[in-house]
C-alpha cells in the first residue's frame, strides 16, 4: 500500500512539472500582448518596452523558464497583468469561495443524488424511475447558465426572496467585519457569533449552489441508479432479502457498499470538476471563484494568473484522485490486505 | 421515506428562512460596474480607474464641453507667455486632502514631476514640460520645451491629479493596497477585492454640500451586463456604470423605473485600412472600399440611435474635427473605383481583424462583408480578443487589410486621433493602417505645436492633416457613438461630460 501511495506521489509530481511546462510554453508562444495589459493599451512604445524588461520578456524562453520554476518552488507566481495582485494571494482568497461552493455542492450530491439513484434503480420501470430519468435528462441537455438566470429571474427578479449575486451584501461587508478563519463565510460567520452575516452568507449562495447542484446531480444519480441495478442482481443480494433481512438494510447498507469504490470515483472526479468547472455559474452569479478567474485570465492573455491557476487546480485535481485512492483502502479491507 | 421527508422539510425551512430585504441606507447610492481598479497610483493608472477614483482625486483644471477650454478646478486662473512656453496657474486656496493636509503649489509641483519621472502610463502627456517650479504656495509655473495648451493637458483624465504629499511618500505599494488620498468630494473608505468599494463624503470638501447629495457610493463589481441590469430593475443598484449594448437599451428604454440618459461623446469608432499591404495598399482601391460600408444602418440600426454618421474621424464633439464629405455607401461608385484601381479581380480580398468583447465591431464587419460580397470583394473575418488581434496587426507580416477599434482620446485634442492613429512611428503602437506620409507629420506636428499659443491657426493646421489623412483613404470613419447610462428614474442629475469616462456621483440626487 505504501508502496503504491509514494508511486502516485511520485506520479504526481511528474504530472505537475509536466503542465506547468507546457502551460508556460504555451503562455509565451501564443500570440497576445499580455505586457500592453500590464501597461495600458494606450502606453508608448517606451513604456512597453520597460515593462516587457520588468517582466523578464526580454530575455530569452529558456531562462525565462529557469526562473519560472525557481520562483514556483518558492510559491511566487508573479503578479496579474490584468488586477496587479499577487497571482498567489487572488487564487488563495478565490479558491476558497470556489472550495465551499464545490464542497456543498459535493455534499449535496452525495445526500440527494446518491438515495435518488438508489430508489430509482429499486423502483425501475416504474412512474418513479421514469421520473427520475426523464429529470436527469433535463438536467443534462439544460445549460448552466440558463438554469442560473432562470433561478434568479424567479428568486430575486420576481420574488424578491433571494439575492442575485456575491457572496455578501454590501451592506454586512460594509458593517460585519467577522474574522476569516476558514475563508469559508458559513464557518467563519458562525465562529464570529455573527448570525446576520450567516443569514446573508447563506443567502447568497442558495442559488449557485442550486445551479451547480442540478446541473451535476444527473450524472450522480444515473451512475448510481446504473451501478445499483448491477449489483442488485447479485447473489449476496437475492440472499439477503431471501432471509428476510430488510430491504431498506439490504439496499443502504449492503448493496451500497459494494459499489462504493467505483462511486467514490464519481464524486471525487465530480469534485474535481467543480473546482475549475464551475465558470459559467460562477459569471452568472458573480461568485468570486477560480473558474471565472481563470477564465478571464486565458482571455486576456493574462499568462502569470493562467499558469499559476493552472498549476494550482491540476495540483487540487491530482490531490483529489489521490485522497480517492486512498479512500479505497478504508472502503475495501481486500485492498489493505493485498 | 422519512430520510427523504425529513429533507424535503429541512429545505423548505430553510427557504423560508432565507428572504432577503434589500434595504437602502438614506444617502447611499449604490453603482454596478464589470471593472475592480487594478492601478491605484494616479500616477499609472490608465484604463477604467478613473470611472471610480475620479470622485477621490481632482485636477488642476477640468475640460467645459460646451466652450471647448478649460475650466477652473484646483487651479482658478492661468495665464501663458507670449511664446506660450511659460504657464503660470493660480491655485485654489483652502482646498484640504483627505488626510487633513493642505494642496499648494509644493504638492502639485511634486504629483507632476512623480508623474514625470515615473514615466508609466500617462506620463507621456507631459513630454512637452522642461521644468516646473512653485515660487509661492499659490503659484505653479510649468515651463514647456516647445508651445503646448497646458490647461488642456492639465485636464486629462490621466495623469494630471492631485494626491497628497503623504500618499507620495508612502509610494505605489501603499497605494496598490486599496488606498488613495485626494481632494475630491469622497474619500475612500473600503475595497473589498473584486466585489466592491466604498467611498464617503469628504465633510472638508472645498465645494462643499448643498444638501440632497449622497453620503455614501457603493461601487459593486459585477462582471455581467445582464446581472448589472438585473441589480438595477431591482432597486439594488440606481446606476450602470458600463454601456449596455443597443438592442439591450431599446427594451430597457420601455421600463418606466429605468432611464437611459444620452449623451455626446468623443467615442468613434475609425475602420484603419493597412495602406502597406496588398490589397488596399493600392488607394484606388481603398477608396472603393469606402463606398461600400452602410454608415447609416451602423448609426441607425448596429447602435440603434445611439450612434451618429461622422463627418471627419475626429468626431464633431471635438474642437478643430474637420468636416468633409466623408463617403456615403455608394456601390455603383465603388464598383468604378475597383475596376479603375487596376487590382485584378481575383485579388480583390482582404482581410478584416474584428476583436470580440464588442458586438457591435463584429456586427459591422459581417455587415460588411455580405456587402462587399455583391461587388465581388471577399472579405475575411478574423475575430480574436483585442489584444491578440492589436499584437498582429502592429507587425506587418501578420496584419491584415482592415482594423475596427473604438477610440477616444486622453484629453481633449484632435491630436488625440491624428497622431496615434496615422503619425508614422517606429514600432507601431495604434498606426495600425502602417500609414507613412512625411506631409502629414509634417502638418500635423506644426498644428500640434501650435495648440498651445494659437488655437485657431492650430485648427486650420490640423484639418489640413484631417484632408491629408481623408484623401489618402487611411480609414473609414464608421460612427462618432453617443454614450449612453443606464439608470433608476428617480436618478436626477446625470451628466456626463465627453472628456471623462466618469459620472459624477457628487452632482446626482435622489428624487
Amino acid at each position: 500500500m505504501y508502496w503504491h501511495i509514494g508511486q502516485r506521489l511520485v506520479l504526481m509530481i511528474v504530472t505537475l512539472i509536466g503542465v506547468a511546462t507546457i502551460t508556460f510554453f504555451l503562455s509565451r508562444i501564443l500570440p497576445g500582448s499580455p505586457v500592453e495589459m500590464m501597461v495600458g493599451y494606450r502606453a508608448t512604445a517606451e513604456a512597453v518596452e520597460a515593462a516587457k524588461k520588468e517582466l523578464g520578456l526580454d530575455k530569452p524562453l529558456h531562462v525565462q523558464y529557469v526562473r519560472f520554476v525557481s520562483d514556483a518552488l518558492r510559491g511566487d507566481f508573479g503578479i496579474s497583468l490584468q488586477s496587479k495582485q499577487p497571482v498567489v494571494e487572488e487564487i488563495g482568497r478565490r479558491s476558497l469561495a470556489t472550495i465551499e461552493l464545490a464542497s456543498l455542492t459535493t455534499l449535496l450530491l452525495i445526500v440527494v443524488g446518491v438515495p435518488i439513484g438508489v430508489i430509482s434503480a429499486v423502483r425501475s420501470n416504474t412512474p418513479v424511475d421514469h421520473a427520475v430519468r426523464t429529470l436527469s435528462i433535463a438536467g443534462v441537455a439544460l445549460p448552466a447558465f440558463m438554469l442560473g438566470m432562470l433561478l434568479q429571474m424567479i428568486f430575486y427578479g420576481w420574488l424578491g426572496w433571494l439575492p442575485l449575486q456575491g457572496r455578501l451584501s454590501a451592506e454586512i461587508l460594509l458593517d460585519h467585519d467577522f474574522a476569516r478563519v476558514t475563508g469559508f463565510f458559513l464557518v467563519d460567520t458562525l465562529l464570529s457569533g455573527d448570525w446576520v452575516a450567516f443569514k446573508d452568507a447563506a443567502e447568497h449562495i442558495v442559488l449557485p449552489l442550486t445551479t451547480l447542484t442540478l446541473v451535476t446531480l444527473p450524472q450522480v444519480t444515473r451512475i448510481t441508479r446504473n451501478m445499483m441495478m448491477e449489483v442488485l442482481q447479485e447473489d449476496f443480494v437475492r440472499t439477503a432479502l431471501a432471509y428476510g433481512i430488510p430491504r431498506r438494510t439490504v439496499y443502504y447498507r449492503y448493496a451500497l457498499k459494494a459499489m462504493l469504490i467505483p462511486l467514490m470515483t464519481v464524486i471525487g472526479l465530480t469534485f474535481g470538476y467543480l473546482l475549475g468547472g464551475s465558470v459559467v455559474v460562477e459569471f452568472v452569479f458573480d461568485w468570486p471563484g477560480l473558474g471565472a478567474y481563470v477564465a478571464r485570465s486565458i482571455a486576456s492573455s493574462d499568462f502569470p494568473a493562467t499558469v499559476g491557476v493552472t498549476i494550482v487546480l491540476a495540483t487540487a485535481y491530482l490531490t483529489v484522485n489521490l485522497i480517492v485512492d486512498l479512500l479505497y483502502y478504508v472502503a475495501d479491507p481486500r485492498l489493505r490486505a493485498a | 421515506m422519512n430520510y427523504v421527508k425529513i429533507l424535503i422539510a429541512g429545505i423548505g425551512a430553510a427557504t423560508v428562512l432565507l428572504f432577503a430585504q434589500f434595504v437602502h441606507a438614506a444617502g447611499t447610492i449604490t453603482l454596478a460596474d464589470s471593472w475592480d481598479i487594478k492601478d491605484w497610483d494616479p500616477a499609472i493608472f490608465f484604463g477604467n480607474e478613473n470611472r471610480k477614483l475620479r470622485n477621490v482625486y481632482e485636477t488642476l483644471t477640468v475640460y467645459n464641453a460646451q466652450t471647448k477650454q478649460a475650466d477652473p478646478k484646483l487651479a482658478t486662473s492661468w495665464r501663458a507667455s507670449k511664446d506660450g512656453l511659460t504657464w503660470t496657474f493660480k491655485l485654489r486656496k483652502g482646498v484640504k486632502f483627505h488626510d487633513g493636509t493642505p494642496f499648494n503649489a509644493t504638492v502639485a509641483k511634486a504629483n507632476l514631476d512623480r508623474t514625470i519621472a515615473m514615466g508609466k502610463g500617462p506620463a507621456y502627456i507631459w513630454n512637452a514640460v522642461e521644468n516646473i517650479s512653485a515660487p509661492t504656495a499659490d503659484t505653479l509655473v510649468i515651463r514647456t520645451k516647445y508651445p503646448v495648451p497646458v490647461d488642456m493637458v492639465a485636464t486629462s483624465q490621466f495623469g494630471a491629479y492631485m494626491m497628497s504629499s503623504g500618499a507620495m511618500k508612502k509610494g505605489t505599494n501603499w497605494l496598490m493596497a486599496g488606498n488613495a488620498v485626494g481632494t475630491g468630494p469622497y474619500k475612500l473608505t473600503q475595497w473589498k477585492k473584486s466585489q466592491q468599494l466604498v467611498m464617503e463624503k469628504f465633510d472638508n470638501y472645498w465645494g462643499g454640500w448643498s444638501g440632497g447629495e449622497f453620503d455614501r457610493i457603493i461601487y459593486r463589481m459585477v462582471v455581467e451586463i445582464s446581472t448589472q441590469v438585473q441589480m438595477l430593475r431591482g432597486g439594488e443598484a440606481a446606476l450602470v456604470l458600463a454601456t449596455a449594448p443597443p438592442d439591450m437599451l431599446k427594451k430597457l428604454r420601455k421600463d418606466p423605473k429605468l432611464q437611459v440618459s444620452v449623451f455626446d461623446s468623443f467615442l468613434s469608432i475609425p475602420l484603419l485600412i493597412n495602406t502597406q499591404l496588398y490589397p488596399t495598399s493600392n488607394k484606388k482601391f481603398r477608396r472603393a472600399l469606402t463606398y461600400i460600408m452602410d454608415y447609416e444602418t451602423i448609426a441607425r440600426d448596429i447602435y440603434g440611435g445611439y450612434g451618429q454618421v461622422p463627418k471627419s474621424c475626429v468626431p464633431q464633439t471635438m474642437w478643430g474635427a474637420g468636416q468633409f464629405d466623408v463617403a456615403r455607401q455608394d456601390l455603383a461608385k465603388a464598383a468604378r473605383l475597383l475596376k479603375e484601381s487596376g487590382i485584378p479581380k481575383k485579388d480583390w480580398k482582404v482581410t478584416y481583424h474584428a476583436y470580440t468583447g464588442r458586438q457591435e465591431i463584429m456586427q459591422i464587419a459581417e455587415m460588411y462583408q455580405a456587402l462587399a460580397s455583391q461587388l465581388g470583394v471577399k472579405v475575411q473575418i478574423k475575430t480574436g480578443e483585442f489584444g491578440v488581434l492589436w499584437d498582429k496587426q502592429k507587425k506587418l507580416e501578420s496584419s491584415a487589410n482592415m482594423f475596427a477599434l473604438l477610440w477616444y482620446p486622453d484629453w481633449a485634442t484632435p491630436a488625440g486621433w491624428l497622431t496615434p492613429l496615422w503619425h508614422s512611428e517606429e514600432p507601431v503602437v495604434f498606426n495600425l493602417s502602417h500609414y507613412n506620409n512625411p506631409e502629414y507629420d509634417r502638418v500635423l506636428d506644426a498644428g500640434v505645436k501650435l495648440q498651445g499659443s494659437d488655437r485657431k491657426a492650430a485648427i486650420k493646421k490640423l484639418r489640413e492633416a484631417q484632408k491629408i489623412a481623408y484623401d489618402d483613404a487611411v480609414a473609414m470613419c464608421l460612427v462618432d457613438v453617443k454614450k449612453t447610462v443606464l439608470h433608476r428614474a428617480d436618478i436626477k442629475g446625470v451628466d456626463y461630460n465627453p472628456a471623462y469616462e466618469f459620472v459624477d456621483v457628487y452632482k446626482l440626487r435622489r428624487n
